[in-house]
C-alpha cells in the first residue's frame, strides 16, 4: 500500500512539476516581495508594518543606476543606507542600466558592477547577497549587447555566490529570454502616459497587456510578476503633456479644482512647484487652465490581469512583487486588497 | 571683443539692421519685491569670490576659487592656482596653512561622492572619518584672529562631513557670538540651518533661509505652505518671522499672475475665478488685520501687499490709497521702495492723458531710475563688478514703457507718445548697457518704428525733431531720451521705404533722393544691395550671396553700394505703371509692363531676393504685412493674371507669364500639411487651388508646345513632377 501511494505521489509530483516548468520553471525561494525604488533606504512605520503584515520575504532594492557621464558608464544616484532592513527580509540588489550605456563599453564594467554591489552590502552591514538583479529597457537593437553584458555579469556574480535575475518588460516577451536565472515581469507602465485624453490607464490596463499574453506560456525562463500599486499625477497644458507631478496635494483648493468624473483637476492658479533634483533651480510650472490627470489602478484590475497571466502561465504568481514599497502607495488599498494582489 | 560685438550690433540695430525680429516676448515681471534681487539665488559665492579677489588683487581669482578643488594635495607647492601662488609667493604662512587644509578638505569631500565605481569599504569610511576628524581638530586648534572665520567654517564643514548634526548645532551655538559678520559666518549659519532642518526644526531653519535670502531652500521647504493658511500659521508662530517676507511676496506675485492668467484665459466659469479671488480677498483682510494688530515690525510689507492685491482685484482707488499709506509705514527701505513701485505700476490702471497723471508718471520714472542706479551700483560695489546688472527696477520699467503704457497712449490716440515711450526705454537700456560685458537688447522700439505707416512716421519725425504735438512735460522728457542716431538720413530713408511698402512710389522718391549712398553703405542690408539686381526675374534665377541668409547665419558686412536701389526701384516701377496706364508709344505692351512690374514687386517682397527694397531684415518667419504694407506677392500674382489675359500672339511673353504665375506662391495652396492627434503628418490636396491651377496652365502650355518651349520650361524639374503627378507643392516658397 505504502509503495503504491509513493508511486502515485511521485507521478503527481512529476505531473505538477512538468506543469510548472512549462515555459521555464519557478523562481527560486518564491515569497511575497516588494520593490524599493528610492535613493535613501529608510522605512517608516507604515512601510515596516506592511512588510510584517504581508510577510514580505524579499525586498528588491535599487542600489544604483548606471548612466553615461562624460561618455563613460558610471554609477549614479547610489542608495544611501540610513536605516536597517526589517528582520527576515532578504535584500536583493537591483541595478538599473541605462540602455545607451550598452553602446559605450559597458562590458568592461561587469565585474566592477558586481563588486560594487557586494561592497555596498558589506559596508552597510547587509548579508552577502545571494542574488543580483539588472533592470534595463533593452530593445531589439540593443538586445545582443545587453545579453552579452548579462553573461559577463552572471559569471562575475556566480563567482561571488550570487544568481542573476532580470526585469522583463511586456514588449520584451516577444524576444528570446535573457541569459539569467529568472525574470520579473514588469506588469506596469503598459500605456503611453503622455497622451492627453487617453482613456486607458497608462499604469496598467488589461487591454494593453492582453496582446502580450500569447508569448507568456512559451517564454523559456522562470518568471514571476510585479504589479503596480503607485499612482500618477500627470500635468497637461495646451500643448500636451508637461510633467509628472510628485505627490501633489490635489485637495489644495487654492490651486486645483476637481472636474466631473473625479479623475481630473483643473489648475486654477499659477505656481512654480520646486523639483527635488540636482538643479535646485528647476521647477515645474502649473498654470491656469492646465489639467492634472490622476491615474490609479483599481485593485480589481490588478487582480484581473494577475489571473489572466496565471491562466496563460500557471505559477507566475507564486511570487508577486509589489512596485513599490512606499507609505504613500500603501494607503491606496487595504490589507485584504493587498493579500489578493499577492495571491490573485 | 565680446563687448565690441554687442555694441556694434546694437548700433546697427539703431541704424537699421538686417535681422528681422519682432518684439521680444517679455513676461510681466513680478512687481512685488521686498528682497533685493542680489539676495536671491547665488547667496554666498560672489562674496567668497570677492574675498579672494581682494586677497590676490586679481579679478580672475573668482575662477581660481573654484579651481581649488582640483588642486592635488601632493602638488600644492607646485600649484599655479593664483590664490595658492599668492600665499606661497608672499610668504603668507598663515594663509598657506589654511589653504593646505582647505585643499585637503575639498579633496576629501569629493572622495565622499558615492557615485564612483569604487564604493568605500568600512575601513576606508573609518579612515575618511578619521581624516575628517583630523581636519576638524586642525580647524579648532587655530588660535589666531585673522583667519578665524575661515577656520570656524572649516570646523562646521568637517562636522557636516562626519554627519554630526548635533555637533554642528553645538559648535554654532558656541561660535556664533564670537564672530564678526562675514560671508564665512553666514555660510556657517546656513549649515546650522540645514542641521536644524535635519533635527526636525523646520520653522527655525526656514527663518534663517529667509533672512539669508536662500530662496531655493526656502521654496522647497515651504512648498506646502505657500498659501493663506501657511501665512496665518507662520504669523501665529512669530509675527516677525523672516519667512513671512518670503511668503507674503510669493503670495502677492503668484496671486497677481493668477489673476492675469485667468483674465487672459477669459474663463467663463466664475466659480474658479471667484474661488481664487476669494482667497486673495481673505489675504487682504488678514494683512490689514496684521497691520492693525501692531505686532509686526514691518507694516509697510503687509500694507503694500494688501494695497497691491486690492488694486489687482479691481478696486484701484482704494488700493492706491492703501499703497500711499504703506510708503509711510515702518519697514526696510526696500519695502518702502517696493510700496512706491507697486503704486506706480498699479496706477496705470487709471492712467489718463491728463497733465496731473503724466506729471506723476514722470516723477516716478525719474525716481525709478535713481533706485535702479542704486541697485546696480550696490551690486557692482559689493562684487567689484561693473556695467549693467539685471535688476528688478529695470524689468518693471520695461513692462511699463514697452508694454503697459504704450497701449494706454494708443488708446488715447497719441501714437507718438506710445512710440516715444518705447524709444526712451530702448535708449535707456542702451545707456545702462554701456561698459557691460553682456546684456540683452529689446527689439520693441525697432518693431514699433517698423509698424508705423509712412504718414505716422512723418508725424513721429516732427514730434521728435520739432516737438510738434509734444505738449506735456513727460513727452518732452521722453523725446530728449530717445535715440540720438535718428538723424535726417534715418528719417528720409525710413519714410521713403514705408512709402515703397505702401506702393506709393511717387511719394517715396523725394525722400529717397535725399539719402546719400554712404548712408546705405553703413547698413547691414548693403551687403545684399551691393550684390543683387532687382531686375533679375526671381523665377529664372536665384541670386545667392550667402547660404543661410534666411536663418540669420550670414556675416552681412556693410558694403559700399553703387546706387540707391530703393530709389531706382521706385523710378522703374513708376515707369511700368505709366505704361500700364497708357501703353501708346511706350515701346512695350501693357501685358509686358505688367509682367515686368510683377517681377520687380516680387523681388521687393519679403519672398524676393531683394527684400531689402521694402524691409530692413529677413527671416524664414517673415510674412506679410506690416501696418499699411501692400502685399507685393499678391500684387505680382494679380498683375500676372491680367498680363496673361491681355497677352496676344507673343509666345515668349506668354511662356514667361505662365512660368511666373506658376512660381509665385500666392492664393490657395495645392497641398496642406498638418499633424494629427497622433503626431503623424497628414496632407490634403486641393486641385481647385490657385497653385494647382497655375501649374496646370503651365503644363497644358508645355504639352501643346513641347517642341517650342524654352529650356527653362522644358527642363524644369518641378514642372516634370507635376506632369508625372508627383508634385509635392510649395514651388516658389523660400
Amino acid at each position: 500500500m505504502f509503495r503504491h501511494c509513493t508511486i502515485i505521489l511521485m507521478l503527481a509530483a512529476i505531473a505538477l512539476s512538468s506543469g510548472c516548468q512549462r515555459g521555464g520553471g519557478d523562481v527560486p525561494d518564491a515569497c511575497p516581495s516588494v520593490y524599493y525604488w528610492r535613493t535613501t533606504l529608510r522605512l517608516d512605520s507604515a512601510e515596516r508594518a506592511f512588510v510584517r503584515t504581508h510577510r514580505v520575504g524579499k525586498m528588491y532594492t535599487r542600489f544604483f543606476d548606471v548612466v553615461l557621464r562624460d561618455s563613460l558608464p558610471m554609477p549614479n544616484a547610489t542608495l544611501r543606507f540610513q536605516d536597517s532592513v526589517p528582520a527576515g527580509v532578504e535584500v536583493i540588489p537591483v541595478v538599473f542600466v541605462m540602455e545607451n550605456c550598452l553602446r559605450h563599453g559597458l562590458d568592461a564594467y561587469a565585474e566592477q558592477l558586481v563588486a560594487r554591489v557586494a561592497q555596498m552590502c558589506e559596508t552597510n552591514d547587509l548579508p552577502a547577497p545571494r542574488e543580483l538583479q539588472l533592470d534595463c529597457d533593452w530593445t531589439r537593437n540593443s538586445q545582443e549587447a545587453y545579453y552579452r553584458f548579462l553573461r559577463l555579469v552572471g559569471e562575475a556574480a556566480r563567482q561571488r555566490g550570487m544568481r542573476l535575475s532580470a526585469t522583463i518588460r511586456l514588449h520584451q516577451l516577444s524576444m528570446a529570454p535573457p541569459p539569467v536565472d529568472y525574470g520579473v515581469l514588469m506588469v506596469y507602465n503598459t500605456g503611453d502616459a503622455t497622451r492627453p485624453g487617453g482613456r486607458r490607464n497608462p499604469i496598467l490596463d488589461y487591454h494593453d497587456v492582453e496582446p502580450y499574453l500569447r508569448h507568456l506560456g512559451g517564454y523559456a525562463l522562470p518568471l514571476c510578476a510585479a504589479y503596480p500599486t503607485y499612482d500618477w499625477q500627470l500635468l497637461f497644458g495646451p500643448d500636451g503633456f508637461k510633467a509628472l507631478l510628485h505627490y501633489e496635494n490635489l485637495a489644495d483648493s487654492t490651486l486645483y479644482r476637481p472636474l466631473p468624473g473625479g479623475h481630473e483637476w483643473l489648475v486654477v492658479a499659477n505656481r512654480d512647484l520646486p523639483e527635488l533634483s540636482d538643479d535646485a533651480q528647476s521647477a515645474t510650472w502649473v498654470t491656469v487652465g492646465d489639467t492634472v490627470r490622476r491615474w490609479h489602478v483599481a485593485q480589481s484590475e490588478i487582480v484581473r490581469v494577475g489571473r489572466a497571466l496565471q491562466d496563460k502561465r500557471p505559477g507566475i504568481n507564486r511570487q508577486v512583487v509589489v512596485y513599490a514599497l512606499d507609505s504613500r502607495n500603501i494607503k491606496q488599498y487595504d490589507t485584504n486588497d493587498y493579500e489578493e494582489i499577492y495571491h490573485p | 571683443m565680446k563687448r565690441f560685438i554687442i555694441l556694434s550690433t546694437l548700433m546697427l540695430t539703431m541704424v537699421g539692421t538686417a535681422l528681422a525680429c519682432g518684439p521680444m516676448s517679455r513676461p510681466m515681471y513680478y512687481v512685488f519685491s521686498a528682497y533685493n534681487r542680489q539676495q536671491l539665488g547665488e547667496t554666498f559665492t560672489p562674496r567668497m569670490q570677492q574675498y579672494w579677489i581682494n586677497y590676490t588683487g586679481d579679478p580672475d581669482a573668482r575662477y581660481a576659487m573654484e579651481g581649488l578643488k582640483w588642486v592635488e594635495v601632493d602638488e600644492f607647492d607646485k600649484s599655479q592656482n593664483p590664490i595658492i601662488r599668492k600665499a606661497l609667493d608672499s610668504g603668507d604662512k598663515e594663509m598657506e596653512d589654511y589653504l593646505r587644509t582647505l585643499v585637503s578638505y575639498l579633496k576629501l569631500s569629493s572622495d565622499l561622492d558615492d557615485d564612483n565605481w569604487a564604493y568605500p569599504t568600512k575601513s576606508e569610511l573609518k579612515k575618511r572619518n578619521m581624516r575628517m576628524q583630523y581636519l576638524h581638530d586642525r580647524a579648532k586648534s587655530y588660535a589666531g584672529t585673522r583667519l578665524r572665520p575661515q577656520w570656524c567654517l572649516m570646523a562646521m564643514r568637517t562636522l557636516m562631513g562626519m554627519g554630526d548634526t548635533q555637533g554642528i548645532i553645538n559648535y554654532w551655538t558656541q561660535a556664533e557670538g564670537t564672530l564678526q559678520p562675514s560671508v564665512y559666518k553666514d555660510m556657517m549659519r546656513n549649515i546650522y540651518a540645514g542641521a536644524l532642518l535635519r533635527m526636525g526644526k523646520r520653522k527655525e531653519a526656514c527663518d534663517i533661509y529667509a533672512e539669508q535670502g536662500d530662496m531655493l531652500s526656502l521654496k522647497w521647504i515651504m512648498r506646502d505652505g505657500r498659501n493663506l493658511a501657511g501665512l496665518r500659521s507662520e504669523y501665529i508662530r512669530d509675527p516677525n518671522a523672516p519667512t513671512l517676507i518670503y511668503l507674503v511676496q510669493d503670495f502677492v506675485n503668484i496671486g497677481s499672475q493668477t489673476l492675469r492668467a485667468q483674465f487672459e484665459y477669459d474663463w467663463d466659469n466664475p466659480a474658479y475665478v471667484s474661488a481664487s479671488q476669494h482667497e486673495m480677498r481673505e489675504f487682504v483682510a488678514f494683512a490689514s488685520q496684521v497691520v492693525r494688530e501692531g505686532k509686526t515690525k514691518c507694516p509697510a510689507l503687509w500694507q503694500s501687499a494688501a494695497g497691491y492685491l486690492t488694486c489687482q482685484l479691481g478696486d484701484t482707488q482704494l488700493g492706491l490709497e492703501m499703497l500711499d499709506k504703506a510708503m509711510k509705514m515702518n519697514g526696510t527701505q526696500r519695502m518702502k521702495d517696493n510700496a512706491r513701485m507697486c503704486r506706480w505700476v498699479a496706477s496705470t490702471a487709471t492712467a489718463s492723458p491728463s497733465k496731473k497723471y503724466q506729471d506723476y508718471f514722470l516723477n516716478e520714472l525719474k525716481w525709478a531710475q535713481t533706485v535702479e542706479r542704486q541697485d546696480i551700483d550696490q551690486y557692482n560695489n559689493d562684487y567689484n563688478s561693473y556695467g549693467f546688472v539685471s535688476n528688478h527696477y529695470t524689468e518693471v520699467m520695461q513692462n511699463l514703457l514697452y508694454d503697459i503704457m504704450p497701449a494706454k497712449a494708443t488708446e488715447w490716440g497719441n501714437a507718438n507718445l506710445a512710440t516715444a515711450m518705447q524709444g526712451w526705454m530702448s535708449n535707456h537700456e542702451f545707456e545702462l548697457a554701456k561698459g557691460s560685458e553682456d546684456y540683452w537688447v529689446s527689439y520693441d522700439y525697432k518693431y514699433a518704428l517698423d509698424s508705423l505707416t509712412a504718414t505716422e512716421m512723418e508725424n513721429y519725425r516732427d514730434y521728435l525733431t520739432t516737438g510738434k504735438g509734444a505738449t506735456t512735460e513727460l513727452e518732452r522728457y521722453l523725446n530728449t531720451g530717445t535715440s540720438p542716431t535718428m538723424d535726417n538720413n534715418y528719417f528720409n530713408d525710413r519714410i521713403g521705404t514705408k512709402y515703397i511698402r505702401e506702393g506709393n512710389f511717387e511719394a517715396a522718391i523725394p525722400y529717397l533722393e535725399k539719402v546719400p549712398l554712404s548712408y546705405y553703405g553703413t547698413q547691414a542690408i548693403s551687403y545684399y544691395m551691393a550684390r543683387r539686381d532687382p531686375e533679375v526675374h526671381r523665377w529664372l534665377k536665384r541670386q545667392v550671396v550667402c547660404h543661410g541668409e534666411w536663418w540669420g547665419e550670414c556675416a552681412e558686412d556693410p558694403t559700399p553700394v553703387k546706387s540707391n536701389q530703393r530709389l531706382d526701384f521706385c523710378r522703374k516701377a513708376l515707369q511700368y505703371e505709366r505704361v500700364i496706364a497708357n501703353p501708346a508709344g511706350a515701346g512695350i505692351s501693357a501685358a509686358e509692363a505688367k509682367y515686368l512690374l510683377a517681377s520687380l514687386l516680387y523681388q521687393a517682397s519679403y519672398k524676393g531676393d531683394c527684400w531689402y527694397i521694402s524691409r530692413y531684415g529677413q527671416s524664414v518667419a517673415d510674412e506679410c504685412c506690416y501696418n499699411g504694407e501692400k502685399d507685393f506677392v499678391a500684387e505680382a500674382a494679380r498683375l500676372l493674371d491680367e498680363a496673361l489675359r491681355e497677352v496676344k500672339g507673343d509666345f515668349t511673353l506668354k511662356q514667361d507669364i505662365l512660368f511666373a504665375r506658376a512660381f509665385v506662391p500666392s492664393g490657395t495652396r495645392y497641398i496642406t500639411r498638418f499633424w494629427d492627434s497622433n503626431y503623424n503628418m497628414q496632407e490634403t490636396r486641393n486641385t481647385a487651388s490657385r497653385e494647382y491651377s497655375t501649374m496646370a496652365d503651365l503644363a497644358a502650355f508645355y504639352r501643346t508646345n513641347s517642341r517650342q518651349v524654352a529650356p527653362y520650361v522644358s527642363r524644369c524639374d518641378v514642372l516634370k513632377q507635376f506632369v508625372r503627378g508627383s508634385y509635392t507643392g510649395q514651388w516658389g516658397e523660400n
